[in-house]
């Protein structure tokens, strides 16, 4: 009886104590959408976090005024690291800041050329945030970035994570950039980001600072939309931001890293000059390798790519197999150029390798690697690089020839 | 803190000892007794902030050599 | 009789898997590919090779001595008095290896998931649930771990089949690398996790067939071989090399989950192996002391030992060390010579040379 009593309060008690130290429930909760960590002025770390303001997410609720409300509330806040900045904020946000949902993780430009190794640690230390935050390097201050919101997604770090997540720019998680910058045969590449004006804001309040004015204006127009903008790829070499790629000659990185996912080829038509023919990439693969003579080194790519034509300008038929040939054979050189532009830019220009080369390398010559892989950025500077392309068209949509030529 | 742990020790003892007594094994009382207070040695002080000497050190001591070797 | 409990070959493999694998699976790889890097395979493949003779060891050892448990070995060998203190110095090691493994498991939980409890409070749950289980004594244990050791098995494959998309073989590449040396160094942690198949012995004469202690020792070896070369294959596709920075490498493949954003954060699984895995472990462990020490003292029960072995585990457990990085140094680089040169291999080769040499024992193998 005693212990059927005791077992009893025992029960109770335990239901009582709730169980959990660090038990915080979601009302408790500063939701990270964004991080971004810029230079302050003084060598301190400038954190800038998209906090989720809870009841802007709330759906399907009609609001009064009909105007949009802005889903996210950014603040920053100056620490000399990371978790210092972070317990800074907390004297001003009401809740305890969470970054288990945290979608991106953006380095101002100025911190990442001095190096981003003192700024994402914290990241990979604590349990909350995830290894799958993407990682990104904004022109300008990452503060200025944050600071926007999305018209389609609840907010613009959401936003720029999804196009991440569909191969627009190069995609780099944080556990990605660890990866590459604990190997010496590559180095870091990361997107970049921006604002640029985006159309018409959808009420007031809801204009957004683009830091260096509209872009080919002469003066920033009064009340613009901006979007967080994929502007192209920082190129590091080791943890130090070195320079930029643009936007076509990180397609040409994507393809060949081998991360093809999607991507429009345009070229001129075989018979019309002047004229375009679009070709939309649906497959591809590249496969990289590298050689050495004892003396040199030299890396053969090969580079196979299948797409739809979706897109004629010109009039000439299609179903002539010498026209799908000639085609196919600018495509390839298409492809070439642009994988070429980022290569000789990284080459000659950067004198890093972003590619992933080294890693080739490494792979098949692990004697003479131990030798090479400090000085591997000029090895890789020097090589000589075949690549080779076989451009394939599967399909042309829902018209063999054009639907508009009398036949 | 203490004060909880001795409810956790007399807890343990109006657990076990009545039953014990009962059957009149008093070899198993006695060796109950000597781990109790055993337990009792390392964990009181423990609980009043005085820092016991880790028992894994002089291992680490013996293996130090081979330790090092571990970790060039 | 202490232990009237039967458990039968199968129940003993999948004991003998869950003992070894449960603890093994959170920072082993990770000590492994600091010494062998991608090489880490490797050297798990290397460290089952070597643990293959542990095993034949404990069971051959056990064979000779019939109904006697590993602590009973010794006074059957050296006589009484030098057998007493070996089968005691044996006890104090089990304690401090379980003590070790409950420290362990704190750490794990307290680092990677609730960072703001005290370590003493998950101790302190997984002792009384531990002192919980081997009240019901052995055979239910065995029961236990053969409900839950396929759960634990198949929520790994799962994890790392939904890793797949992650990983990439070619980051196994090149092979061989880091060189004879280094991977022998990564094969030893694993080895000495594999040597605590020595424990084993502590439980033939509770198996139904003990004549097959042989077979299922070899069996658990191989199997646990393979089990935890799958993991250290699996992260190390995932993350490559790296992984040797990382405190819980599956842990953090698990974390990298992400199938079209709708199968991700799957942490609460390996939580799960965990738990279930290393309770069972532990329990096993304590089983083994408060068995031992009842068997060491002729005690005709071993009930009543259960709860002041429990606080001593608890109060030890806090002990071993001042912080985590304490504990990954001493179970890194001291653990496996200590293991290795002492309990799990050399003392039970001794006593079985001397055995051998003065004729003790049953004669037919």
């Amino acid at each position: 009886m005693i212990k059927k009593i005791c077992s009893l309060v025992l029960v109770v008690l335990l239901v009582l104590q709730g169980g959990c130290w660090g038990r915080k429930e979601l009302g408790q909760l500063a939701i990270v959408m964004a991080a971004g960590v810029d230079r302050a002025p003084g060598g301190d770390i400038r954190l800038t976090v998209q906090l989720a303001r809870p009841r802007a997410f709330g759906g399907g609720v009609e609001r009064p005024s009909g105007a949009q409300e802005n889903n996210a509330w950014v603040i920053s806040e100056n620490g000399e690291t990371v978790l210092d900045a972070q317990r800074n904020l907390e004297k001003r946000v009401s809740r305890s800041i969470y970054w288990g949902h945290n979608v991106i993780l953006v380095f101002g430009e100025e911190l990442a050329r001095e190096g981003i190794r003192q700024a994402f640690n914290f990241f990979t230390r604590s349990p909350t945030a995830r290894e799958t935050l993407w990682v990104m390097v904004a022109r300008g201050k990452a503060e200025d970035v944050l600071n926007s919101h999305s018209q389609l997604e609840n907010t613009s770090a959401q936003s720029a994570g999804s196009m991440l997540r569909m191969r627009v720019g190069e995609p780099v998680m944080l556990k990605d950039l660890s990866m590459m910058l604990a190997s010496k045969g590559t180095n870091p590449a990361l997107p970049r980001v921006e604002l640029t004006a985006s159309g018409r804001p959808q009420g007031p309040g809801m204009v957004e600072n683009i830091p260096q004015g509209y872009k080919g204006a002469q003066q920033p127009p009064v009340g613009t939309h901006a979007e967080i903008t994929l502007t192209g790829t920082g190129i590091f070499k080791d943890d130090k931001l070195v320079g930029w790629l643009n936007v076509r000659e990180t397609r040409g990185l994507l393809w060949l890293k081998d991360e093809i996912k999607r991507g429009v080829v345009t070229v001129p038509s075989p018979v019309e000059p002047g004229k375009k023919i679009s070709i939309n990439i649906t497959r591809g693969n590249t496969r990289v390798e590298a050689f050495f003579d004892g003396e040199s080194v030299w890396f053969d790519v090969w580079m196979k790519m299948e797409g739809t034509l979706w897109e004629q300008q010109s009039k000439e038929k299609l179903t002539n197999p010498v026209i799908y040939k000639a085609i196919e054979k600018a495509m390839s050189r298409e492809i070439e150029n642009i994988a070429r532009g980022a290569l000789n830019k990284a080459q000659l220009e950067y004198g890093v390798d972003i590619f992933g080369f080294g890693e080739a390398f490494h792979r098949k010559y692990k004697r003479e690697w131990a030798s090479m892989q400090n000085r591997w950025n000029e090895v890789f500077a020097g090589a000589q690089v075949n690549i080779a392309v076989e451009g394939r068209i599967r399909r042309t949509g829902l018209t063999t020839n054009r639907l508009s030529e009398p036949q | 803190m203490v004060v909880l742990l001795v409810l956790v020790f007399l807890g343990i003892i109006w657990l076990e000892v009545p039953g014990l007594v009962r059957k009149k094994m008093w070899r198993e009382l006695a060796a109950f007794a000597v781990f109790l207070l055993i337990g009792m040695a390392l964990s009181i002080p423990q609980a009043l902030g005085i820092e016991l000497p880790n028992p894994n050190r002089p291992i680490e001591v013996l293996f130090k050599p081979l330790a090092e070797w571990m970790q060039k | 009789m202490v232990e009237k409990g039967k458990i039968d070959s199968t129940q003993a493999i999948l004991l003998n898997i869950t003992m070894i694998f449960a603890t093994a699976l959170l920072s082993v790889p990770a000590i492994t590919a600091t010494h062998a890097r991608q090489d880490a395979w490797l050297s798990s493949l290397l460290a089952t090779l070597l643990a293959l003779p542990v095993a034949w060891l404990t069971a051959k050892l056990a064979s000779l001595f019939p109904g006697k448990i590993l602590i009973e070995y010794p006074e059957a060998i050296l006589g009484r008095w030098a057998g007493k203190i070996l089968g005691l110095l044996y006890l104090l090691w089990f304690i401090q290896i379980c003590s070790i493994m409950v420290r362990e498991f704190g750490d794990f939980m307290v680092n990677a998931f609730i960072p703001e409890t005290p370590i003493v409070v998950v101790n302190i749950i997984a002792i009384a649930i531990a002192a919980y289980i081997i009240t019901q004594g052995l055979e239910v244990m065995a029961r236990v771990n053969q409900v839950f050791l396929p759960l634990i098995l198949f929520s790994i494959v799962l994890i790392f089949v939904l890793a797949t998309p992650e990983m990439d073989l070619r980051r196994l590449l090149p092979v061989w690398e880091s060189g004879a040396m280094h991977i022998f160094k990564g094969a030893l942690a694993p080895l000495a996790w594999y040597g605590e198949i020595s424990t084993f012995a502590m439980i033939v004469p509770f198996l139904v067939r003990p004549g097959e202690a042989r077979r299922i020792a070899l069996i658990s070896v191989v199997a646990v071989g393979l089990i935890f070369a799958f993991l250290v294959v699996g992260s190390l596709a995932v993350f490559g090399p790296g992984i040797a920075a990382m405190a819980y490498p599956v842990l953090n493949v698990t974390r990298v989950i992400n199938i079209a954003n709708v199968i991700e954060r799957m942490d609460p699984f390996i939580v799960a192996v965990w738990i279930t895995g290393g309770y069972i472990k532990i329990a096993f462990f304590y089983y083994v002391i408060v068995l031992g020490s009842a068997r060491w003292l002729k005690l005709c029960d071993f009930r009543p030992l259960v709860l002041p072995v429990g606080v001593i585990l608890a109060a030890l457990s806090i002990m071993a060390g001042d912080n985590s990085l304490e504990i990954f140094h001493f179970i890194g680089d001291v653990w496996p010579f200590y293991a290795l040169f002492t309990f799990e291999f050399a003392i039970p080769l001794g006593l079985l040379v001397i055995a051998l040499f003065t004729g003790r024992g049953k004669d037919k193998p």
